[in-house]
């Protein structure tokens, strides 16, 4: 038999094979092993080509190595092709509807997202952000806010003391009085915080909740943009459908004053989310600023109000208990 | 305050239905409600008693027979009032009461009844239920009697806001009305006896003219107490005020109508006939007429009749001497108090009453005259009455009202609205502001005595803008930034370290900074101590976020979940040293873990239970997303955790973290077991956030990977081991981790076996063996000279 025939022979011996191709991961082995090991029928062929004619190893070398090349393409085809069964026939026994491996889901608090919501709106519209502090001098957080002692409007915001001088701030608008005076106009501010009243705690009412106070300070702010301002906020905030109020109000710090109602489908009734005004010239003297030349408004929200609103959440304590059957709803 | 409807319609035509009134009140700044929603009362008819018989089986019911203008009907009723001939409220079966109370056919001792006779309460008017409400006798039968209450007792609740002691009152919701509308104020007819017989003697001597600065006063005889006329009782029900008699009757009358608070004397208990106003002296003790005791500082004003006090100013009258049944003469007191002095002595009595309401806003020191004889008036006519002294004005420190300068120009400039003279006059004239109109831009305006809110131009641009409207003012919007900001938001950086916790699974909580004593200064702080607290559980503000934290586990556990990850970012303060100066706000996070990381399931055979090391882990990878580089952790002594690390970042401490000591957990009270926490300092935190990062080129050379297997003494620290191979070769080594402890007897006593993986790696050219072999040796002889370590074969 010549190499030739050889060749051929071990090819055809090897198509059969393939066709009767075993199952037993052992025997594939050994299939492997008998044709493409290194003791092999195809090794074996090379090994005869030492006996080979000069002249014929070029031939028979291409002929060996293709022959080597199609049965190892061959022989790999076919047992990917014969895992693909295995996968599937595995695949059809599996219970994949177990459930997956257990990774923890965090959650943002119901107020963080709507502060967020809050503070990108009025970012947009050319708001920087301002802090303070959260205990503060009774001057910041009254006297130079209009509020002088002994005003009846003190009833508006029942306080915290910490000494005859020294309160919990009410609200965020101490923070209005740092800035103006701080800084010369133009300025433009929002001021999240937390802030505390001294009331009972019920659904309705809790002894802190938080602000975010704004302040707008130029030459030329008139009423009619507080108005166009705050409308675009709560239509940002609320959607177009709802049906929102503004009416006249009083705050010692603003005038003239007023506040945003929005009306609530469930509760039947007006819910106020904002009180704001046009910043009074008492104020602006306070901190130095001539009342003739610069005028602005200010304005504050409860995030806590906007919430419960959006969320419709009934009980304002829900935000403080820390409840993960609560949290993890947000 | 409460508005009855009905009593408005004496002062200005009403045409709107009570929902427009309530709207244009509250557009105009008194936030108005719909008081008696009589809407509720559903199918309840005015019927006629026909005939009334004895309960056969029940002595105190009697079986009615009422007719509705069409059927007859037999009703069970035990009203004591119930008369053949009357005119009342009849719930018929199938009808609705307030309460959503619906009225069945019921059998009452036997007898049968189709329905029920109403009393106030059972219709929501009022809390009288001793009898059946009676309806005049001219009353339509079979009408709703929703219909017929609404007229008499339709009503607004209002929100009036401390600047208006003006819209305290029904002529003062008039006048908005009237100007908002246009339309008549008609004002009460005020009476002027220029003669009376002068029997009885008065003289007001005030001592305190700043508390007292005008004090009206004149005395009435023969007054007849008895009930009221039946349509001042049903004003004063309507505006929420029980009728006593036909006396205090018209004092209330006369306050609800026109705002001024009067107040009746029985004189005959008077020990002189004088009136004396002065200070208390301090500890001094006065009865009032709810016979409550008080205890008197320098800060209340008093009436005294000459020798003992007999009522605080402005705040309420003496029990000494209150009109009773037999009050036969009576002194009249109009007085206009000092608003600051009522206010500081009604504040520390705790006490607010509708007189010193509306002294502390500020009353009208006109109306002091006007009010007296609206009350003589009303007393000539419905109690018999006689004036029967002069009529005392002790006015000692006239009050009077600033010139104000309306500028039109800046009217518009804080507007932003244009506006014609013609309205500015209207409106000025509506609300009585007297005003002449110098040149075409200035109104000279002189506000009248019962707005003392209105003192400055401002106050008079507040009052045009309220009248137009807010909701017809045309909204503007510039947006323009007409200035820059360098940062917008300077603690932006906190809302992507709130991402680093809730991307690993924190759940975000928000708790209380009010905390019991116990709490806050558990830890060696010194909490801010608050002067008046709710209660002793809310009584100083937190110094760290940690006990509240453990709160909300115990909470969370107690509500059946075991498994929690929780922060929270908030401010925290601490008492550092005396006074406003000392007291000290840090920004902070903090969190918790507690439970299990992952309970026992189809994959995984055991609970893995929260450990040091699981927060340690959590840790790593939040702060690696923060600040782009691993913390460093150092042990650290603690009263709040045991183990504790410090953690650092680029050897910045960034705060502490480790086991909650269980005896601290104790001593909050709270029982939930091993709770790993941690509190950083989010400040630094944000500081290192900001940092700008610059790019470091990716080494395109390959790794080689190392382990080393040293026997090292048990106490060794492993951290300080991995730092020390760091310090061979900084530039190279890019990391070094255990990765395998191994203690066992064959080692010898008290050591361990610790493998080491370190990852060399240049970053400009490819590390050949030998090089890394050399490295390998140093690190080996410093491992070894500096822990006495071995190298494990």
């Amino acid at each position: 038999m010549s190499l030739k025939e050889s060749i051929e022979a071990v090819r055809n011996s090897f198509r059969a094979a393939l066709a009767a191709f075993p199952t037993d991961p052992q025997q594939v082995e050994a299939l492997r092993i008998k044709y493409l090991g290194r003791k092999g029928l195809v090794a074996d062929l090379f090994s005869k080509m030492a006996t080979l004619d000069p002249s014929e190893k070029p031939l028979y070398g291409k002929l060996l190595n293709q022959l080597k090349k199609e049965l190892t393409t061959a022989f790999e085809e076919k047992v990917k092709e014969v895992e693909r069964k295995d996968t599937k026939s595995a695949q059809e026994q599996a219970d994949y509807t177990l459930p997956g491996l257990y990774y923890p889901v965090g959650s943002y608090h119901p107020l963080q997202q709507t502060l967020d919501t809050i503070k990108s709106i009025f970012k947009s519209i050319g708001f920087s952000v301002a802090y303070g502090p959260e205990v503060d001098d009774d001057y910041h957080n009254f006297q130079a806010l209009n509020i002088p002692k002994h005003h009846p409007a003190r009833d508006m915001q029942d306080t915290f003391f910490i000494d005859d001088n020294t309160v919990l701030r009410t609200h965020t608008s101490n923070v209005q009085i740092h800035l103006m005076e701080n800084q010369e106009p133009p300025l433009r501010y929002i001021v999240p915080g937390r802030v505390y009243r001294n009331e009972a705690i019920s659904f309705k009412s809790f002894c802190l909740f938080h602000q975010v106070e704004g302040l707008f300070v130029d030459k030329y702010v008139p009423f009619t943009e507080l108005k166009g301002t705050l409308e675009y906020f709560i239509r940002q905030m609320f959607g177009d459908d709802k049906k929102i109020r503004f009416r006249p109000s009083f705050f010692p710090f603003t005038e003239p004053s007023g506040e945003f109602d929005i009306w609530d489908d469930e509760r039947r009734q007006w819910m106020e989310i904002l009180g704001c005004g046009m910043v009074d010239p008492a104020v602006f003297k306070n901190v130095g600023y001539d009342p003739e030349i610069w005028h602005g408004y200010a304005f504050g929200m409860g995030v806590e109000r906007i919430a419960m609103l959006k969320y419709k959440i009934q009980d304002i304590r829900h935000f403080y208990q820390g409840d993960v059957r609560f949290l993890e709803q947000f | 305050m409460k508005i009855s409807i009905n009593w408005l319609r004496q002062f200005v035509n009403i045409e709107e239905t009570p929902e427009q009134l309530a709207d244009m009140l509250s557009m105009l700044g008194m936030e108005a409600e719909i008081g008696l929603d009589l809407s509720e009362i559903k199918d309840v008819v005015t019927a006629k008693v026909l005939a009334v018989d004895q309960h056969p089986n029940a002595d105190k019911l009697k079986l009615c027979l009422v007719n509705d203008g069409g059927q007859d009907y037999r009703v069970v009723c035990g009203a004591p009032n119930v008369e053949a001939g009357q005119v009342v409220p009849f719930a018929k079966v199938g009808s609705v009461l307030p309460g959503k109370i619906k009225i069945q056919k019921a059998k009452i001792r036997g007898e049968v009844s189709f329905g029920m006779l109403c009393s106030e309460r059972e219709l929501g008017i009022s809390d009288e239920h001793t009898g059946i409400m009676i309806l005049p006798e001219d009353t339509e039968i079979g009408q709703p009697v929703a219909e017929i209450l609404n007229r008499s007792f339709g009503s607004l609740e209002l929100d009036i806001t401390p600047n208006r002691p003006d819209a305290l009152s029904h002529l003062g919701i008039a006048r908005e009305i009237a100007v908002k509308t246009g339309r008549k104020l008609k004002k009460p007819e005020i009476h002027v006896r220029t003669s009376a017989q002068e029997s009885e003697p008065v003289e007001v001597i005030i001592d305190d003219p700043d508390g007292c600065p005008r004090y009206v006063a004149g005395v009435v005889k023969n007054v007849k107490v008895g009930p009221s006329p039946q349509w001042m009782v049903d004003y004063l029900k309507a505006a929420g005020q029980r009728s006593i008699n036909n006396i205090v009757d018209i004092s209330n009358y006369v306050l609800l109508e026109m705002g001024h608070p009067t107040h009746m004397f029985d004189y005959d208990r008077f020990e002189t006939r004088q009136v004396v106003i002065r200070r208390a002296e301090k500890g001094e003790l006065f009865v009032t007429l709810d016979e409550e005791k008080h205890e008197l500082n320098e800060h209340h004003l008093l009436i005294t009749d000459g020798e003992k006090p007999v009522a605080l100013a402005g705040i309420m009258g003496g029990l000494n001497s209150a009109v009773s049944d037999k009050t036969n003469t009576v002194l009249i007191e109009s007085a206009y108090f000092d608003p600051l002095t009522i206010r500081k002595g009604a504040k520390s009595l705790g006490m607010l009453t509708e007189a010193s309401r509306r002294f502390e806003r500020g009353a009208d020191p006109e109306a002091t005259m006007t009010a007296f004889w609206r009350i003589v008036n009303l007393l000539e006519e419905y109690a018999a009455g006689e004036l029967a002294s002069k009529v005392v004005d002790a006015y000692p420190k006239i009050i009077t009202r600033p010139k104000i300068e309306l500028r039109k120009s800046k009217l518009e400039l804080v507007s932003g609205v244009k506006y014609d003279d013609q309205f500015i006059a209207q409106c000025l004239s509506g609300l009585e502001i007297s005003w002449q109109q110098p040149e075409s831009d200035v109104w000279e305006c002189i506000p009248p005595s019962f707005r003392p809110d209105l003192e400055r131009e401002i106050d008079l641009i507040e009052e045009m803008i309220r009248l137009q409207g807010y909701d017809t003012i045309s909204p503007s919007r510039r947006f323009t930034s007409s200035f820059p900001t360098s940062k917008v938001d300077p603690l932006d950086s906190v809302g992507p370290i709130i991402d680093a916790f809730v991307g690993l699974g924190f759940h975000q909580c928000y708790n209380n900074s009010l905390q019991p004593k116990k709490y806050a200064a558990s830890l060696g702080k010194t909490p801010v101590v608050m002067l008046n607290p709710l209660s002793e559980q809310m009584s100083v503000l937190r110094t760290s976020l940690l006990p509240g934290l453990l709160q909300t586990v115990d909470f969370n556990i107690k509500n059946g979940n075991k498994n929690l990850l929780l922060f929270e970012t908030g401010q925290v303060h601490e008492q550092e040293s005396d006074g406003f100066a000392g007291i000290k706000e840090r920004f902070v996070l903090a969190g918790v873990v507690h439970g299990l990381i992952n309970e026992k399931n189809v994959h995984t055979s055991q609970d893995r239970p929260h450990s040091f090391y699981s927060l340690k882990g959590l840790l790593d990878s939040a702060l690696k997303r923060i600040a782009k580089t691993k913390p460093r952790y150092e042990d650290q002594d603690h009263n709040g955790y045991n183990p504790c690390n410090q953690v650092l970042i680029n050897d910045t401490p960034i705060g502490i973290m480790g086991r909650v000591r269980p005896d601290y957990i104790e001593l909050l009270k709270l029982e939930t077991g091993d709770v790993f926490g941690f509190e950083l300092d989010l400040n630094v935190l944000t500081g290192i956030y900001d940092k700008p990062i610059v790019y470091k080129p990716i080494s395109v050379f390959p790794k080689i990977n190392r382990d080393v297997n040293f026997i090292l003494d048990r106490a060794i620290k492993t951290a300080a081991v991995t730092e020390k191979i760091y310090k061979v070769n900084r530039e190279l080594i890019k990391d070094v981790r255990p990765i395998d402890i191994y203690e066992h007897e064959s080692l010898g006593r008290d050591k361990k076996s610790v493998v080491f993986n370190i990852v060399f790696q240049s970053d400009v050219r490819t590390l050949e063996d030998k090089e890394v072999n050399s490295i390998i040796n140093e690190i080996i002889s410093v491992v070894s000279k500096h822990f006495g370590a071995k190298l494990r074969a």
